[in-house]
């Protein structure tokens, strides 16, 4: 049973009406003023207590009918019992997790089928059942459009798989959250001189990451790399010899980067450029030569950021610095760190990341459209409108009786 | 009853002074056409005619005149001016305001009243009229004037039936009695403690006549309700649940017994009693209030 618009029930305080009729006016026929009663007997006949009687079922139907009038309008659904299919769905990589295990077995008791979290959905027979990145938010709409009664996530819901464009929830998803142990992993090791290494760990758990650096000796616990090599150009002119010390210091800072192995040239502009250069830094009027490594040019100053980026169809980036750029300005806009965070851009990425959506994002978004399960509910208005006007006809006709 | 006088009997005709005269007017006008004068003769200022005399005659009678002419005896007779008092008096108490067909008892009296004050004024009759329930004591005063029937209506217009039977004091003016007076009570009979039967009982005197109308409703008599029903009691506003349909018998032999009772005690009394249904047309009642008049006027 479900009901459209459950505030409409407040109408069985109605009930009241025709009980309070009833109980205020229950010994008394139709009445009749007469001169004098002196002749009459009180008499308690047979038809009295049939009268009674009459009254007893005619309020009943009474109070049947606003019963039926309440529900009418509350519009009362009842749940058609044509089972369709209940899924649960996880990630593979907790399946064998305690908590999970125990949940698991309940909810197949309840005869959920099992499906792992990917795209497709795929079962544990499914040679799909692959470790595949999925985008949750897609998954979410796919579910939403399939036919089924009752879909339980369990899952760790790492932040990392939340991306793109956030959809609702179908109400007859159930979204249960695993909690994930915080962690330390090293994310890299890096070989200096002498025998350390240097780690890149990363500590994480469910609200946050963080990163640090650590220096231990040297064994064979870690696979150690050796570091990528950026090589950075910086070609000048006369005009722009301010810029060209203020970037040459800059790049000086970020070589300080324990991670980075930077290589950084500075020279004029007249010089031919190396062609293995991975970014170039063109301080210059001319047009700079087309090479093969990324560009930072530098342009009169006319948009608000010190460093935006070019629109350009070729896979090198390009970038605009905006001149005449002064030391107040370097360090008011954090010259040092956007220029950093340009140059590595590419070279620092995550595993483990532990962090999850906030719960808030998931339950506050109920669905609030009926979607398609919601067919599987049957407006039960037809048979109550029946019964009604059926009830109302005995209702009238034991009226008329009782009243000759 | 004259389906046109019928239409007229309706309480916004009924309660002003010109619908209660014209309707008074039409009951009494039209019983009292083609009916021809006093057939009675004797000592009157209205010369009548002229009688041989008899031994035994009052010598005061013999017209001397008539004797000097013809040398015979005369006697000299006129028509007998009856002038009697008619005194209304109308039980104005709540039980008054049971109605049947739209048609209330204390309606009816008062057409009743009005139409026999009519004829009483035709008739050159004193006439006053007593209205008397607990609360108040209605009066006009019997008197033989041109205005009296206009104040007589108004007053009965004025009538409200409420509360109940005038319990005790304050009627001792309403026994009042002088001449020839004819006492025209209109009442339903419900007392308490047989009240109204002694006041009654006081209104009759050796010297005047008192014509009870007792008005009843068809169904009051009948009982002719089907089905089970309360009956509340206009005055005490007792409630009683009755079944009509098991009770009807013993109660129409009840009613029958009481209305039987009340005209022997009446009998006894030398009262004149005359049950009125308030279904029934006034010229009965007109009948029987002329019947009576004519035994006083002997």
């Amino acid at each position: 049973m479900h009901f459209l618009n459950p505030i409409w029930l407040w109408g069985l305080t109605g009930l009241a009406i025709p009980i309070a009729i009833h109980l205020l006016s229950r010994k008394e026929g139709p009445l009749i003023y007469i001169g004098s009663v002196r002749h009459l007997q009180e008499s308690n006949t047979s038809q009295f207590r049939a009268i009674k009687l009459n009254e007893v079922v005619l309020l009943i139907i009474r109070c049947l009918l606003i019963v039926l009038i309440t529900l009418f309008l509350a519009g009362l659904q009842f749940n058609t019992f044509t089972q369709n299919e209940q899924w649960v769905l996880l990630e593979k990589e907790i399946e064998n997790q305690p908590e999970v295990r125990s949940l698991l077995d309940s909810l197949e008791e309840q005869h959920f089928d099992k499906r792992y979290l990917a795209a497709g959905f795929p079962t544990e027979q499914d040679s799909l059942a692959s470790n595949s990145k999925a985008n949750y938010w897609n998954l979410i709409q796919e579910l939403s459009k399939k036919d089924l009664s009752n879909v339980v996530v369990i899952s760790r819901s790492h932040l990392a798989n939340f991306q793109g464009e956030r959809s609702f929830l179908p109400a007859n998803l159930r979204w249960i959250t695993i909690d994930t142990q915080a962690g330390e992993y090293v994310q890299a090791a890096y070989k200096t001189d002498g025998d350390s290494l240097l780690l890149r760990v990363s500590q994480t758990n469910s609200q946050e990451i963080k990163m640090e650096y650590k220096k231990v000796a040297a064994s064979g616990r870690y696979n150690s790399v050796s570091k990528d090599t950026i090589t950075v150009v910086i070609s000048y002119s006369e005009e722009y010899l301010g810029e060209k010390n203020i970037l040459e210091a800059a790049l000086k800072s970020i070589q300080t980067i324990p991670m980075m192995i930077m290589e950084a040239s500075v020279q004029s502009d007249q010089v031919a450029i190396a062609k293995n250069a991975d970014w170039l830094i063109w301080l210059s009027e001319k047009n700079p030569p087309t090479t093969a490594s990324n560009v930072i040019k530098a342009t009169e100053r006319n948009s608000p950021s010190l460093l935006s980026r070019l629109s350009s169809s070729s896979p090198q980036q390009e970038w605009s610095l905006a001149t005449p750029l002064t030391v107040e300005q370097a360090l008011e806009s954090n010259l040092v760190v956007k220029l950093a965070s340009l140059l590595l851009e590419n070279n620092i990425y995550l595993t483990n990341d532990q962090r999850v959506l906030p719960e808030a994002y998931l339950l506050g978004q109920q669905d609030e459209n009926p979607g398609p399960h919601h067919s599987t509910f049957v407006k039960a208005d037809h048979w109550i409108l029946i019964l009604f006007l059926s009830l109302l006809f005995i209702e009238r006709l034991l009226a008329y009786k009782r009243n000759q | 009853m004259n389906p046109q006088l019928r239409a007229l009997l309706k309480p916004e005709v009924i309660n002003t002074v010109d619908g209660l005269e014209l309707v008074a007017r039409i009951i009494v006008e039209g019983f009292m056409s083609g009916t021809n004068k006093s057939k009675s003769v004797g000592i009157g200022q209205e010369f009548s005619q002229y009688r041989s005399y008899e031994p035994g005659d009052d010598f005061r009678t013999l017209d001397w005149k008539m004797y000097a002419r013809s040398g015979r005896y005369f006697v000299r007779q006129a028509d007998i001016e009856t002038n009697i008092t008619v005194k209304f008096m109308l039980d104005a108490s709540h039980s008054m305001t049971y109605a049947e067909d739209g048609m209330s008892k204390v309606m009816y009296a008062k057409v009743m009243m009005a139409s026999l004050a009519y004829l009483a004024r035709k008739q050159c009759d004193a006439f006053g009229l007593f209205t008397v329930n607990e609360k108040k004591v209605g009066v006009v005063y019997p008197r033989f004037e041109q205005q009296q029937f206009l104040r007589f209506l108004n007053e009965l217009v004025n009538v409200k039936s409420e509360g109940t039977w005038r319990k005790g004091n304050g009627l001792e003016h309403l026994y009042d009695h002088h001449g020839k007076e004819m006492i025209v009570f209109i009442t339903d009979l419900y007392d308490q403690d047989t009240d109204l039967l002694q006041f009654i009982s006081r209104l009759k005197t050796s010297r005047n006549e008192v014509i009870v109308f007792h008005l009843m409703g068809k169904q009051e008599i009948d009982l002719d309700f089907k089905g089970a029903f309360t009956f509340e009691d206009l005055e005490t506003r007792a409630r009683t649940k009755v079944d009509t349909l098991t009770q009807q018998k013993a109660y129409t032999q009840k009613i029958q017994q009481w209305l039987k009772q009340t005209r022997a005690w009446m009998l006894e009394k030398q009262i004149h009693y005359e049950l009125v249904k308030i279904s029934d047309p006034f010229e009965t009642v007109l009948y029987n209030f002329l019947k009576a008049r004519k035994s006083l006027a002997r």
